[in-house]
């Protein structure tokens, strides 16, 4: 300790001397920024001692340049201009560390995102903003201050939004590693809509008997506790210790007593529509949600209930009380978030064309109730209007997929659904036609090309084109198009169409974004920090997302990203406390007059007023914007890193000269 | 007018594997058959169409048309293919359904009237002629003796071909050539 101190003021009392590093990255920024003549300048300026280049910087030579400029030459800053801090910031950092050098006397200039990409045409004038852009991290160099991480401890608790496949494969993986997991699901039981599926592709597994195992084994895990028809109420606090408060939905059944006989629903003589089969057929007001539910327990829908009672007299062990009618609150503190709240399907009837209004135009995700044994037609394919078995079935693609008009992206798994839709009613009834048109097929994954094979070899009929419009004509639908191939409109007479609609952002993704603090993309999905590199995490830190929340996904990408979010919110916890970067406001108190300026712009939250006439900066909700202290109109808010005198060093370098 | 895919000949399909286009199914329609095909820029046949017209079981789109005949047989597509799915053996077979149907271009019955009588596809009678004359070795193939024109004839007499093919006893060569064999 007594050595980092010396070593501390060393850095302080000794002048600056600092190296500048600069970058070709392949020819990304010697292509269009000539290096030779910002070295030149480079060593122009003042406190520089030395100048330097180097083919990739990032590379361990590179960085072993660095480090024996600092011990050899007495480098006591560094200037590295290369590429985006976003990316390789954490590595030059650790490169000073190594070399005995307080890693915040580190300042990294982006000459290729903001020089040689932008202005790859003009090589003259990317040079010269190389130039300006260096001048600027020199001057700020020169002011840097040594600081010290923070340390912050972390709870050994998680919390999982969303019983889905996804979310289920987290909190397993985090209960078998040891942390006390809270999973949270808005349903009366877990399983998403993977539970509504019937066979699973590329192996046409049956869905329910590779969830089943793993929904029982969430209820037998004693490190999770399951909060179903619950919903997230409020999150305060910060990465490794968030308070959550969690509404659970009023059951009026009392689920330690309820034994999932299903009593109470066959006496209940209130019909609604069954959300779990796509409304295709009714279920109770007290129902248990699906045959495999996990929980296996009865709930009351309120707004539906007649409060007749019957439920009440049948109920064998007394479980129900119809007069229960408020909400229960729950509070807990966890360390980190795993969100995987999964996805909803695009409304059909915004695609007017589609005629989706007639009872023989159903969803995907219809057709696969109806192919299930537990569905409401027992697995048997037959059309809505009439109860006959259809004699051709034509399926559209991209239904609000790929679409300007409503969404611009591809769904990902439409495609091998509706292939795998094919086959098995191909399988089931040889003699149906089954026609699917299409714009592109993408199967991508591992198996998928001989899964579609196997429908080509079944003779099933693949129509590149899309469909203009369903109209009905007698009791059947023309489902009428374009057939690339053929270079000819064509039309398929049809007794059942088949819509394969896209996912969307689940309902509420905006407002579970906003309790979190975590950002969504244009199209409502939550938003990764980086597509590559970091899938899972959020601007929030220890706030990790998977599943179909971050976009459309297939089982086998959901289950990977939430195992993969269990990972990183696992190796968050283990230590049981994380070192904070020291970039927060700091309030200097002599200067502050308590005018709470700073707390009302605060975006994140993190200045308060406290009891004892103080203003506070939790140093782990801060994210050092520095926007309280612009604000300030005493200047009593230092911005660590940002200080005044290094951002007046930056203009003052961008200025000099000009008139 | 609308192409209706309900009631096309789904037959067909079945027809053409058991005609030897056993690999139709495989088609995805990417076109690398047609991307190369040396007469698709010239002519009507494009292959990519016509396998996806078996597959539709569009019988009267291919089987009425010149197209499948105009194929060189060079077997490009059928090296090249990624799915092994044979075009050029689909062709084949089209032409085999074709020709069992009665529907063989006037070019093709020349053709086959030409191997018949002189054992040639294209007549060759000057050409033997000028070899004669100029003192060059005789030709060696079927067309230059009777005994392997009569073998030719044999085996076709033997089959249906003749039948299908439309070979004609009182066929005259077109020009100037004569039938050697008789």
């Amino acid at each position: 300790m007594a050595k980092s101190h010396s070593k501390k003021k060393k850095d302080i009392n000794n002048s600056p001397k600092i190296g500048v590093y600069v970058c070709h990255c392949g020819t990304n920024i010697a292509g269009s920024v000539n290096i030779r003549e910002v070295v030149d300048f480079s060593k122009t300026l003042s406190n520089v001692s030395i100048v330097r280049e180097h083919m990739y910087l990032c590379s361990e030579q590179g960085q072993n340049l660095i480090k024996d400029d600092i011990k050899k030459e007495g480098i006591n800053r560094v200037v590295a201009a290369c590429c985006s801090p976003r990316t390789h910031e954490e590595i030059f950092r650790k490169t000073l560390n190594s070399a005995n050098l307080n890693k915040y006397l580190y300042e990294q200039v982006n000459i290729r995102d903001q020089c040689s990409w932008p202005h790859f045409k003009d090589k003259e004038n990317a040079t010269k903003k190389a130039k300006h852009l260096i001048k600027s991290g020199v001057y700020r160099a020169s002011e840097l201050e040594p600081l010290e991480d923070r340390k912050l401890s972390v709870l050994k608790s998680a919390l999982v939004i969303g019983g889905g496949i996804s979310g289920i494969n987290a909190s397993l993986d985090l209960a078998r590693s040891g942390y006390k997991v809270y999973l949270v699901e808005r349903n009366p039981s877990i399983g998403g809509k993977m539970a509504q599926l019937d066979k699973t592709f590329p192996t046409n597994d049956c869905s329910a008997c590779i969830l089943a195992p793993m929904m029982v084994e969430v209820s037998n895990t004693p490190n999770i506790e399951l909060l179903t028809y619950s919903e997230i109420e409020n999150v305060s606090g910060h990465i490794g210790k968030y308070r959550i408060l969690v509404r659970k939905k009023q059951t009026s059944v009392d689920w330690e007593k309820c034994n999932g006989c299903g009593d109470c629903s066959i006496v209940c003589p209130v019909k609604v529509d069954n959300e779990f089969n796509c409304n295709m057929d009714k279920r109770k007001a007290v129902y248990i949600q699906f045959q495999q539910a996990i929980p296996m327990k009865a709930v009351i829908d309120k707004k539906k209930c007649i409060k007749c009672k019957l439920c009440e007299k049948r109920c064998q062990v007394g479980a129900i009380d119809i007069t229960k009618n408020d909400d229960e609150f729950i509070e807990f503190d966890v360390g980190s978030i795993v969100v995987t709240t999964g996805y909803d399907l695009f409304d059909p009837n915004k695609k007017a064309e589609y005629d989706y209004d007639h009872p023989n135009v159903i969803t995907s995700l219809e057709l696969e109730r109806m192919m299930c044994a537990s569905g409401p037609t027992k697995g048997e394919i037959l059309r809505p209007s009439d109860g006959r078995k259809p004699k051709t079935i034509s399926f559209i693609q991209c239904v609000g997929s790929r679409d300007e008009k409503t969404n611009d992206y591809c769904s990902r798994i439409c495609c091998t659904y509706s292939i795998k839709h094919a086959r098995l009613l191909k399988e089931k009834y040889p003699e149906i036609d089954i026609f699917i048109h299409y714009i592109d097929l993408r199967c991508f994954g591992k198996g998928y090309e001989e899964y579609y094979r196997m429908a080509r070899e079944k003779g099933v009929k693949f129509i590149r084109g899309r469909i203009s419009q369903v109209d009905s004509i007698g009791d059947r639908l023309e489902v009428s198009g374009d057939d690339d191939t053929l270079g000819e409109q064509i039309s398929v007479v049809a007794d059942l169409v088949v819509l394969a609609v896209a996912m969307e952002a689940p309902r509420g993704s905006k407002k579970l974004a906003n309790l979190l603090n975590i950002s969504t993309d244009k199209t409502g999905f939550f938003k990764e920090i980086h597509p590559k590199l970091k899938p899972v995490s959020t601007d929030s830190d220890g706030i990790f997302i998977a599943g179909a929340c971050q976009g459309p996904k297939e089982i086998p990408d959901a289950v990977g990203q939430g195992k993969a979010a269990a990972s990183a919110a696992s190796s968050l916890m283990s230590k049981g406390e994380i070192d904070i970067e020291p970039l927060f406001a700091q309030i200097i108190e002599d200067l502050c007059a308590k005018c709470r300026t700073c707390e009302s712009l605060c975006t994140y939250k993190a200045i308060k007023y406290t009891e004892d006439d103080k203003m506070e900066v939790d140093i782990a909700l801060c994210k050092g914007c520095g926007v309280c202290s612009a604000a300030c109109p005493s200047g009593a808010i230092k911005a660590n890193h940002f200080t005044t005198k290094q951002v007046r060093m930056q203009i003052l370098a961008l200025t000099e000269g000009i008139k | 007018m609308k192409i209706v895919l309900n009631n096309t000949n789904k037959e067909l399909v079945n027809k053409v594997i058991e005609y030897g286009g056993k690999r139709v199914y495989e088609c995805f329609q990417c076109g690398m058959c047609a991307s190369g095909c040396p007469v698709a820029s010239d002519t009507d046949h494009k292959i990519k169409r016509t396998m996806h017209q078996v597959l539709l079981g569009l019988d009267e789109q291919i089987l009425d048309k010149k197209a499948i005949w105009l194929c060189t047989t060079c077997f490009m597509c059928l090296e090249r293919c990624p799915q092994n799915a044979g075009p050029t053996e689909v062709v084949f077979a089209l032409r085999r359904i074709s020709a069992e149907k009665g529907i063989i271009p006037e070019a093709q019955i020349e053709v086959a009237n030409n191997i018949y009588h002189l054992g040639h596809a294209v007549t060759v009678q000057k050409g033997i002629k000028l070899r004669e004359k100029v003192d060059a070795p005789p030709l060696t193939t079927a067309g230059a003796n009777k005994k392997y024109i009569h073998e030719i004839q044999k085996i076709v007499d033997s089959t249906h071909a003749g039948l299908l093919l439309k070979i004609r006893k009182d066929w005259k060569p077109k020009g100037d050539d004569v039938i050697a064999c008789d």
